[in-house]
């Protein structure tokens, strides 16, 4: 048996379509001349939802849509006529429908409290249409092409009349149509799959793990090759040593043999090969070293083609994550045909004429900023009807045309969907502006601002709803709120006017929300992204001497800490910090960080929901070693009336683990040390030779060095040497460790000023006072 | 009691937080996991102890002895009990593993967290 749910599942993805269709129709009816074809699709559509609706018993649904399928059928037999209150009536319908569909989607009942009156309005038509026919009836009975030709006198156009004329033949033609276009939709199924929406989502989570772990393992994969690399070096070291060894051994002959082997005693030294414990032992040796080389070499390979293959495999999840997402894309068109009707609408509320055209409808974006930028989207064109076009009246003393147009165009520019609102209005008044800037104590009598730095005040919030409840003609209702919500998909809102002439909006989104490029930065120990399409610039900063503002490209812009807004302990101190210039709409800000990382591709996540409130975040991502990153939004940064209340826990158990760096030539030194320190909790870091040990304590945090003497490229004397001379390095603790135990060796340590001196082979217990003594007295 | 009554017990997962016992419908839980790593949440309010990445997805951790009256905690060996909630999940800190414990259902029991209304006293709310 089927499953109810997952009947009404499958109805629900259908019936979206269908609506979209009923819409998309709806508005074309009121607008388009060539009015047959659209009637006959959407009489087509809203039967196919009647009955599908009605296989999962939502009658009310179906009986609206058999309501629907009924006018349309009399505007098809044309025995009603397309007019606005038909149209208006058919909205209304769909407005019910939606409605039901809305509450079914939520798991609520099918229930919809203006049933009763849209059945009404549609019964209305429907009875105006039986009366007009039996009008015509008794004029023309049982002559339905009569009555077509009585129409043909009256209709102006010959290319109508030839369709009307030849009536019975294009009703069959019609029916035919329709057939074909059942048909076509019964056995077309090729080449589109429908999937949920949740689907996708829930595969590009996985894609994002995935890639989460494919990270990880490159960058481990990394360390085992360098690792393998001196696991072979030293095996080939070893190898060469005992062969030397079994060379000079395997054929000698001490004398005791010929003494022992009484068998052989008549042949001489070179007449018969004789062993001796010491040759067999090497023979030995040398077969298992070989054995080793052959393994070694094996193994070598193999991680050859690991890295290749991982390498492929990157690339192959790279094509994966990006296809996945592409199939995330929706036509932009789809959102910008859902505001014909609240233009409409709107406009007649404010005794407007307004049209609303409609550019780059194909441009394609994810399905979440999709989602998203509808009620900001609304909020710029009711502003555009409200405050932006003049009545018709005035336009046309300003010789303009009587009807004012909205143009919402779309393009895309690089990784960027622009997004245009633009009204041919009467641009924004910057001189008011610039007056009730000055009444509220935004200016002083002084500034001389800017066209552009005036445009920028509509967005504080305070001043623009006083704007507008000031004046009238004022624009901005809300104009924070609107930049606030395309903060949150990563975007950026700019404004451009022209007084008297037009004013344009222009919204910047990234296409896709799911794969985006970052930049990573670190603000005390936590790290955080931004993303790179708010960045203009990163600059060091070797002072910063007037807090609070940064003269930039000629301009004064402000600077905050991101320490204090968060309320974090920086580590660093002021001279060697970072200023991330940021754009935030029009205007530029710079945000003092401790430390900027680097760029990287990554998958941010929308906020948590529990976390949702934090409007200084946009999302949050997941490094490849499983650090939490928070996607910081600088537009809210700057908008702040957000006072934190941060508090930083200590089971932060990483950045509290104090570290140590092992310098030592001997693999087995480091890998013994490395696994015994971190069984302690401590961070280790190991290196090989001096100078690379010297680079690991300029670019990490180190409590303690233990080095050895005898070490490549810089021996240990002078990386104490080093250590001891440099201002920032010159308090860490350093412990040598070596096999050289004379007297000479350890005094000149101690005088370079390392404080310890430990002979090897060495044990855990004076390692374990080491511990104690230089980093924690409390282990155990 | 018969066998059926016993089937009807609900059952409960208690944690610790302080001296303070706290219980939670075990059908809403999803795991318990040991934390090894906690990254901070800054500009959170105090009961969000942090954040957590548990396969992929952020589960905040929440400190219940920043809600009610209890003695700071210690959380050095802290388990995290994963709930399910909204589509989310959320994670509670307790000083102890939890254990498990059925009660029949007439019984009234205190101090269960309800996780909805957490949820939604709970979670920070966008600045009016």
């Amino acid at each position: 048996m089927i499953n109810k749910s997952e009947l009404l599942e499958y109805f629900l993805l259908e019936a979206e379509d269908h609506i979209n269709a009923l819409e998309n129709g709806i508005s074309e009816l009121h607008a388009s001349s060539e009015k047959s074809n659209i009637i006959e699709e959407l009489f087509r559509v809203s039967h196919t939802l009647k009955g599908s609706a009605a296989l999962v018993k939502l009658n009310i649904t179906s009986t609206i849509a058999h309501k629907m399928e009924d006018i349309l059928e009399a505007l098809m037999n044309n025995k009603i006529e397309v007019n606005s209150l038909i149209v208006e009536s058919l909205s209304y319908m769909l407005d019910g429908i939606k409605a039901l569909i809305y509450n079914v989607s939520r798991g609520l009942d099918e229930y919809l409290e203006t049933n009763q009156n849209i059945m009404q309005r549609a019964d209305e038509i429907l009875k105006k249409e039986k009366s007009d026919t039996t009008i015509f009836e008794t004029k023309a009975p049982e002559n339905l092409s009569g009555l077509i030709s009585q129409e043909i006198k009256d209709s102006k156009t010959y290319e109508s009349a030839q369709v009307i004329n030849t009536s019975k033949p294009a009703i069959e033609n019609i029916s035919k149509k329709l057939d074909k276009i059942r048909e076509e939709s019964d056995f077309f199924v090729g080449n589109f799959v429908k999937v949920d929406a949740q689907k996708i989502e829930d595969m590009l989570n996985l894609i994002g793990e995935v890639t989460i772990k494919k990270n990880y393992l490159l960058q481990k994969a990394k360390n085992v090759f360098d690792t393998s690399d001196e696991i072979f070096f030293t095996g080939r070291k070893l190898i060469n040593e005992v062969n030397e060894f079994a060379e000079r051994n395997a054929y000698a002959l001490p004398d005791n043999i010929k003494y022992i082997d009484h068998l052989l005693s008549e042949f001489g030294e070179l007449e018969f090969d004789r062993y001796d414990q010491l040759n067999l032992f090497s023979r030995k040796l040398q077969e298992i070293t070989n054995d080793m080389a052959e393994s070694l070499r094996e193994l070598n390979s193999f991680f050859e083609i690991f890295g290749d293959n991982l390498k492929s495999m990157d690339s192959m999840i790279k094509i994966l994550k990006a296809n996945l997402t592409d199939s995330r894309m929706v036509d932009i068109g789809i959102l910008f045909q859902r505001f014909v009707k609240p233009v409409r609408e709107v406009a007649k509320k404010h005794n407007k004429k307004v049209e609303l055209r409609i550019l780059g409808g194909l441009t394609k974006i994810d399905r979440v900023i999709f989602e998203r930028l509808f009620s900001p989207l609304m909020h710029l064109i009711m502003n555009a009807i409200s405050h932006g076009i003049e009545s018709a009246e005035i336009r046309l003393q300003k010789n303009k045309k009587a009807v004012g147009a909205i143009t919402l165009s779309a393009k895309k520019e690089g990784g960027l969907a622009v997004i245009e609102v633009t009204d041919d209005g009467k641009g924004i008044d910057t001189e008011l502006i610039y007056r009730e800037a000055f009444k509220q104590g935004l200016l002083n009598a002084n500034d001389k601002p800017s066209q552009e730095e005036l445009l920028q005040l509509i967005f504080i919030p305070g001043f623009s709803t006083s704007v507008i409840t000031d004046m009238t003609s004022g624009r901005g209702m809300g104009m924070s709120a609107v930049r606030r919500m395309i903060a949150g998909i990563n975007g950026i809102l700019e404004v451009s006017t022209e007084t008297g002439i037009c004013t344009t909006f222009r919204i910047k989104v990234p296409l896709s929300l799911a794969i985006s490029n970052v930049l990573l930065f670190r603000c005390g120990s936590p790290e955080f992204v931004i993303p790179s399409n708010f960045i203009e610039e990163v600059m060091q900063s070797t002072s910063i001497a007037n807090k609070g503002t940064i003269e930039y490209r000629g301009k004064k812009i402000v600077i905050v800490e991101l320490s204090e807004i968060l309320g974090i302990p920086t580590i660093s101190d002021t001279t060697d910090k970072y200023i991330i210039i940021c754009n935030v709409s029009d205007k530029k800000v710079g945000l003092i960080v401790d430390d900027v990382i680097g760029q990287e591709e990554t998958i941010i996540k929308t906020m948590h929901g529990f976390l949702e409130g934090l409007q200084i975040y946009s999302g949050t991502t997941i490094s490849g070693d499983g650090n939490i990153r928070f996607v910081l939004n600088p537009v809210n940064i700057f908008e702040s009336q957000f006072k934190p209340v941060t508090t930083i826990h200590t089971i932060f158990k990483d950045s509290n683990k104090k570290s140590i760096l092992i310098v030592d030539d001997s693999i087995s030194v480091r890998k013994y040390a490395t696994l015994f320190f971190e069984s302690k909790n401590f961070k280790v870091y190991s290196a090989s030779n001096g100078v690379e040990g010297l680079n690991i304590l300029y670019d990490k945090p180190v409590d303690l060095v233990i080095t050895d003497l005898e070490i490549p490229v810089m021996h240990g004397y002078e990386l104490i040497n080093r250590i001891k001379s440099s201002t920032e390095l010159q308090d860490i603790p350093i412990v040598v460790l070596t096999s050289r135990s004379g007297e000479k060796h350890r005094e000149k340590a101690i005088a370079l000023g390392a404080q310890d001196y430990l002979v090897k082979p060495f044990d855990e217990k004076s390692l374990l006072n080491i511990l104690r003594k230089y980093l924690n007295p409390s282990i155990a | 009691m018969s066998k059926d009554d016993e089937t009807k017990e609900i059952s409960y997962c208690v944690f610790r937080v302080g001296e303070k016992e706290f219980l939670l419908p075990t059908s809403v839980i999803r795991e318990v996991i040991d934390i090894v790593k906690i990254f901070p949440v800054p500009g959170s309010p105090e009961y969000v102890y942090g954040a957590i990445p548990v396969r992929g997805k952020i589960v905040p951790a929440i400190d219940l002895s920043k809600i009610y009256p209890i003695e700071t905690p210690i959380y050095n060996d802290a388990k995290l009990i994963i709930v399910d909630i909204k589509n989310e999940n959320i994670g509670f800190l307790s000083e102890i593993a939890p254990f498990f414990v059925s009660f029949d259902p007439e019984i009234v029991i205190e101090d269960v967290i309800d996780i909805k209304t957490f949820f939604e006293t709970y979670s920070i709310k966008q600045p009016r």
